[in-house]
């Protein structure tokens, strides 16, 4: 998951980025909460990564908190991905030597992921998720993506639009028409 | 960039001024509805729902609409799926299939190795989905009764064969053998073969190979004397393979699996091999075969082993080569004889194990210690438990997940594996399987 464009191997990589986790930066929502994250793991977030190596790791760490202006990063959804950008920082990186890597975007997910993002609130699970974009979190989105999609599979039209509150757009003659050209895929054998 | 910048500065200073950048975005939307998603993360969203899903769910609204179908690079074409597009119970309706097409047109890869039914019908799929998916690169079938005249534009795109089908209809295995040789001599950008023996892919005994610079290639292989022959002219004209896996079937004498092991020591391009032997053998081969694999390919990243020894007990010596696998990255070993602590030092050469795999007859935890002691950056561990192991011993900072395959009764109780967890800060899961059903044990 995480991106290592250095390909330096072994453990020393390991320790340092267990050595940079320990120094701690803060974050601030757009509701101005101010949070402390492992430096390591809130580079997960390509957004905060690339303004700690524009403005240097030394500034980021004594001076302003860095802002996450986007509305969708509350203090709760702040939270959240604090949680869980620090639970995956030390994630294993996808190997390109193996083949079947690529095939981790069809696994399931782990039960520790199921159980962080089976959030009641769907407001904040839909903030987590359009934060965790904004801030440019991969795994994070996908996370998110695997949940909803999960929660679809098999569903009726109605029930996804009930479920997810999506207005239905199309006309009566639209919608219609789509279903007689789709019909093949409801009917039953 | 410099206004999103500015965005935030303002926003620093005054919370009014967010505020009435909110309020100028075109619509505003509950934040429980998946509407306030742009088209991009939504098509982000959907792009793990199945085909079918993704055709069902049209119609939800005139976003998913138009976001459901951009992410379908891949299709699988089932018995299944071709059912459902079947007229009248009998002919594939093209029409659908170009519908589908349509909708999807991005698809990359089509496979049909799944097929079985509705084999027929395959070329003119194949067919339909390259006149209207243009970034259509692969295609992943199984030669069988795929023949006639549309197929003839279609084998350059095949890039992939499975297993050889048997065709339940006729019994002509000679007919069957010669469709699948022509087919061979017409897909040129083959790269992945799975075959049942080497003579399939020679037009004769005696005649020239028609499988040649692949890269991946699964068979097995039959010990004698046309075999080895046809074997060294595999490996001449396939130096480009970066995977092989192969079983070794109908065994001789030691002299014939060295001969085998000779040959596949010139394929130094192999990342990854496979070997299961069909037969008992006895310490010393598999030591030498070890060796003489080794010091050749050197850029070996996988390595598996399966096989029968004729000794009750691992020796010390048999594992010894593992020390010129320096860059191994994955393990599997599969002996049916008891290992300890002692056969399993050698495992130290191998630092940048990731995954491990060991299936022994018999083993104790003392194992597992020197697992942990020998593969620093070891992130997956399988077991496959069958008799013995009372206990696990503490997997300090090493495992990202472990897998229990275990006999119907384990000695491993809910305490033992929770202890486990506990006693591990970096291990997440572990998976016991017993008969097909899992359990999870998590933080």
């Amino acid at each position: 998951m995480a991106d290592n464009a250095d390909h330096i191997d072994g453990d020393d990589n390991e320790d340092v980025r267990a050595q940079q986790n320990l120094i701690k930066i803060k974050l601030k929502s757009s509701e101005g909460g101010i949070y402390e994250c492992g430096l390591t793991a809130a580079k997960m977030s390509d957004l905060v990564k690339n303004m700690v190596e524009s403005l240097g790791t030394d500034a980021v760490v004594t001076t302003e908190p860095i802002i996450l202006g986007n509305e969708a990063v509350t203090d709760a959804a702040l939270k959240k991905i604090i949680e869980w950008v620090e639970f995956h920082w030390d994630d294993p990186p996808v190997d390109h030597d193996f083949e079947d890597e690529k095939d981790r975007r069809n696994e399931e997910l782990s039960h520790w992921d199921k159980q962080f993002i089976d959030v009641d609130d769907q407001a904040l699970l839909f903030d987590v998720i359009a934060a965790a974009n904004y801030m440019d979190i991969k795994g994070l989105v996908e996370v998110g993506a695997k949940h909803i999609c999960s929660k679809i599979r098999g569903k009726s039209c109605q029930e996804v639009r009930e479920m997810l509150k999506i207005t239905n757009d199309f006309t009566a003659e639209e919608e219609d028409a789509i279903h007689k050209e789709n019909a093949w895929i409801y009917a039953k054998d | 960039m410099a206004q999103q910048t500015k965005h935030k500065k303002t926003s620093l200073e005054t919370t009014d001024d967010g505020n009435e950048d909110n309020k100028q975005q075109p619509q505003m939307y509950a934040k429980d509805t998946l509407g306030r998603f742009g088209d991009d993360l939504s098509a982000l969203i959907v792009s793990y729902l199945s085909l079918e899903d993704r055709i069902r769910l049209e119609c939800v609204s005139k976003q998913f609409q138009r976001t459901v179908f951009g992410s379908v690079v891949d299709i699988t074409l089932s018995d299944e799926l071709m059912q459902r597009l079947l007229t009248n119970g009998k002919t594939i309706n093209t029409q659908l299939l170009a519908t589908i097409a349509i909708k999807c047109p991005n698809i990359e890869t089509i496979d049909c190795r799944g097929m079985r039914s509705y084999i027929a019908y395959i070329p003119r799929a194949i067919k339909t989905f390259r006149d209207n998916c243009h970034n259509l690169r692969d295609i992943y079938c199984n030669v069988s009764k795929m023949s006639g005249q549309t197929m003839h534009t279609l084998w350059p795109m095949i890039t992939r064969i499975g297993y050889k089908t048997f065709d339940d209809n006729t019994s002509d295995d000679k007919t069957s053998d010669d469709a699948y040789r022509q087919a061979l001599t017409h897909c040129h950008r083959l790269s992945k073969l799975v075959v049942n023996g080497l003579l399939s892919v020679f037009k004769s005994t005696s005649g020239p190979l028609l499988a040649k610079n692949l890269l991946k290639c699964q068979l097995n292989y039959y010990s004698n004397y046309y075999n080895t022959r046809h074997l060294s002219a595999f490996v001449a004209h396939n130096q480009s393979l970066r995977s092989l896996d192969i079983k070794y079937i109908e065994y001789k004498n030691n002299k014939s699996l060295m001969e085998m092991c000779g040959q596949l020591s010139r394929l130094t391009q192999l990342r990854e091999l496979r070997l299961g032997l069909d037969v008992m053998t006895d310490d010393d081969l598999i030591a030498d075969f070890l060796h003489t694999i080794g010091v050749n390919c050197k850029l070996l990243k996988r390595l598996s082993l399966e096989l029968f020894s004729t000794q009750k007990q691992i020796n010390v010596q048999t594992l010894d080569s593992l020390r010129y696998y320096r860059q191994l990255k994955r393990l599997d070993l599969r002996f049916n004889a008891t290992a300890d602590e002692i056969a399993l030092y050698p495992l130290r050469h191998c630092r940048r194990l990731t995954r491990l795999d060991i299936h022994f007859r018999r083993m104790n935890a003392n194992v597992l210690t020197i697992v942990r002691k020998s593969c620093p950056q070891l992130q997956y561990l399988c077991i496959h438990e069958a008799y013995s192991l009372s206990h696990i011993p503490p997997l300090q900072e090493i495992y990202y997940s472990v897998l229990i395959e275990s006999q119907p009764k384990t000695d491993l109780s809910d305490n033992d594996l929770n202890a486990m967890l506990s006693s591990s800060p970096k291990l997440k899961t572990i998976e016991i399987r017993v008969n097909n059903e899992k359990k999870f044990y998590s933080k």
